[in-house]
């Protein structure tokens, strides 16, 4: 991959040559192409979908229903009944938590998730164990914030009912073994929610291979516009699940007391749905396989590795996460400096870092720190500008202990 | 604005002498939840003023030295001057007029803080944690 050809399709790093930016996990920038998507639809085909007759409508309902396809085809999925267009990944957890689990779990049930969650796929579930008198257990992190298998094989028995898990770490930057979790989890009749939302715009996700029963991604940190993103279920278990709104599209008849829905995946979108996220989406997912999602594992990765190969040559730093980097993110600490003053002097020095939690408290907490520095690197970014970074952690030392 | 003005010397001072004590049942306990900035304060009062203020505090630069700032300008005062001054410091964070200065001592040096909205509630919670302390708000405990 030509790094600085790729720069070019993304006019936020044209117009801001000196920014760099480190915040890919919260949100990733959009290509030209995305953009240009949306003033298209806006400027020809801003009609609403499946409910006109007139052709204008029905070619953007086309549109839309053509970037289903593309979803299946991106995650490998059979049949485009199965993806639900939602807000985002919170929005498709909380779906399946509160339209499927809640009418599913009885009391002693259990619902395994691991310690490296983001709050998004911690919440719900902490919320229907409790109303369902369920019960939340948790697996745990090696050493080396790997996720601990065998912690997995004593956690998952004849109670769990759902294992809900991350496929990359937020924080850690980690990619869990998901043949693995899938394989001991569906031996013990378990169901697998996978968030993919940190994984869907670096690494391909197979769901014939992996088979999980349930996925939740977003489109913005895959390019895509904010307020877009993809739940995938197993198609009889979607049909199970109740509509957790009800309103307009979703129905075939209503009269003064009572409806009928029409069948899925209409049944779970109700209301006008975000057409230009779901253009957009398609738009990124066209980019993203134009660069293939090989490549660009592959050259997050070697980006990650690089960090924090420099990173862990200065002194007083610690790095989070194992020495064989997985991903682009990097989680790291400076010693006597707190991560928001860190994350402030990068900020005056036109380096845009996460400092804090990152929504995932009760890992932080395991990690023993109350924040920490995130660099998440997505691929357009490069090594000069993490030469630059590594330049600005060492003069931010002298700055504040030198002082 | 330059990063000097945020991180002046006096800053990074009060900032090291921030109070650091062991506190059992703290009367408020606070957390910012983004950053992780977390204070404990028990108090003492005599004659209706506060005598003692003891202080749990770890976090950021900028909410260490607002915590060492306002240790010093709220010990020996009553409930009233100390919920004048948190009130002039909190205008003083997010306006800046009408404001008595004299009430908040060295703290005047966090002004270039104003200017960084995301910054403000690092120095904003050790004042906001003595106000409820003095008006005995213990929702947070």
């Amino acid at each position: 991959m030509d790094n600085q050809k790729i720069r070019v399709d993304f006019p936020m790093l044209i117009k801001h040559p000196d920014f760099i930016y480190f915040d890919n996990a919260a949100t990733t920038q959009k290509p030209k192409s995305v953009i240009d998507a949306l003033t298209n639809y806006y400027e020809n085909d801003n009609f609403n979908v499946h409910r006109s007759v007139y052709s204008a409508a029905e070619r953007t309902t086309q549109i839309f229903e053509a970037c289903r396809e593309k979803v299946i085809q991106f995650i490998n999925a059979k049949e485009n009944k199965s993806i639900i267009f939602t807000a985002g990944t919170t929005q498709s957890i909380n779906q399946v938590a509160n339209g499927y689990y809640k009418y599913n779990l009885k009391k002693d049930d259990e619902i395994v998730v691991s310690i490296a969650e983001h709050h998004s796929n911690l919440l719900p579930w902490q919320n229907i164990a409790k109303q369902n008198g369920s019960k939340l257990k948790y697996i745990d992190i090696n050493e080396d914030g790997t996720l601990n298998l065998e912690s997995a094989k004593k956690v998952i028995n004849t109670k769990t009912k759902l294992l809900a898990i991350t496929a990359v770490s937020n924080v850690l930057g980690t990619i869990n073994n998901l043949k693995a979790l899938i394989n001991i989890a569906h031996q013990k009749n378990v169901d697998v929610l996978i968030d993919a939302a940190q994984a869907a715009p670096e690494i391909k996700i197979d769901i014939q291979e992996l088979k999980p029963e349930w996925m939740a991604f977003s489109g913005h940190k895959m390019l895509a516009p904010t307020g877009i993103g993809i739940l995938y279920g197993r198609k009889d278990l979607l049909e199970k699940m109740h509509p957790t709104q009800l309103g307009g599209e979703m129905i075939e008849h209503v009269d003064k007391n009572n409806f009928k829905t029409k069948d899925i995946p209409y049944r779970l979108e109700a209301g006008t749905p975000n057409i230009e996220g779901v253009i957009g989406l398609s738009t990124a997912i066209d980019y993203l396989q134009s660069l293939g999602m090989n490549n660009i594992e592959k050259y997050c990765k070697a980006l990650g590795q690089y960090l924090y190969d420099q990173l862990t040559k200065i002194d007083g730093v610690t790095v989070y996460g194992p020495e064989k980097r997985q991903t682009g993110i990097v989680s790291f600490s400076i010693d006597n400096i707190h991560p928001h003053d860190a994350a402030t002097y990068l900020d005056f020095n036109n380096i845009a870092v996460r400092a804090g939690q990152h929504c995932a408290e009760p890992l932080t907490n395991k990690l023993g720190v109350n924040a920490t520095l995130r660099a998440s690197m997505y691929f357009y970014n490069n090594k000069d500008e993490c030469d630059k970074l590594i330049h600005k952690i060492i003069e931010m030392r002298s700055f504040f202990n030198g002082a | 604005m330059e990063l000097r003005d945020l991180y002046q010397r006096i800053i990074l001072e009060n900032a090291k002498k921030c109070p650091n004590e062991q506190i059992q049942n703290p009367s408020v306990h606070l957390h910012n939840p983004t950053c992780g900035d977390d204070i404990s304060i028990n108090c003492q009062y005599e004659n209706s003023l506060l005598k003692e203020i003891n202080i749990n505090a770890d976090g950021c630069i900028i909410f260490k030295a607002a915590t060492t700032f306002m240790k010093e300008l709220c010990i020996n005062k009553s409930k009233a001057e100390i919920e004048e001054i948190v009130l002039n410091f909190s205008e003083f964070m997010t306006n800046d007029k009408d404001i008595n200065k004299e009430l908040l001592g060295d703290a005047v040096v966090l002004q270039s803080v104003s200017h960084l909205p995301m910054r403000i509630k690092c120095a904003m919670l050790p004042f906001k944690a003595i106000y409820q302390l003095v008006n005995g708000d213990d929702n947070n405990r």
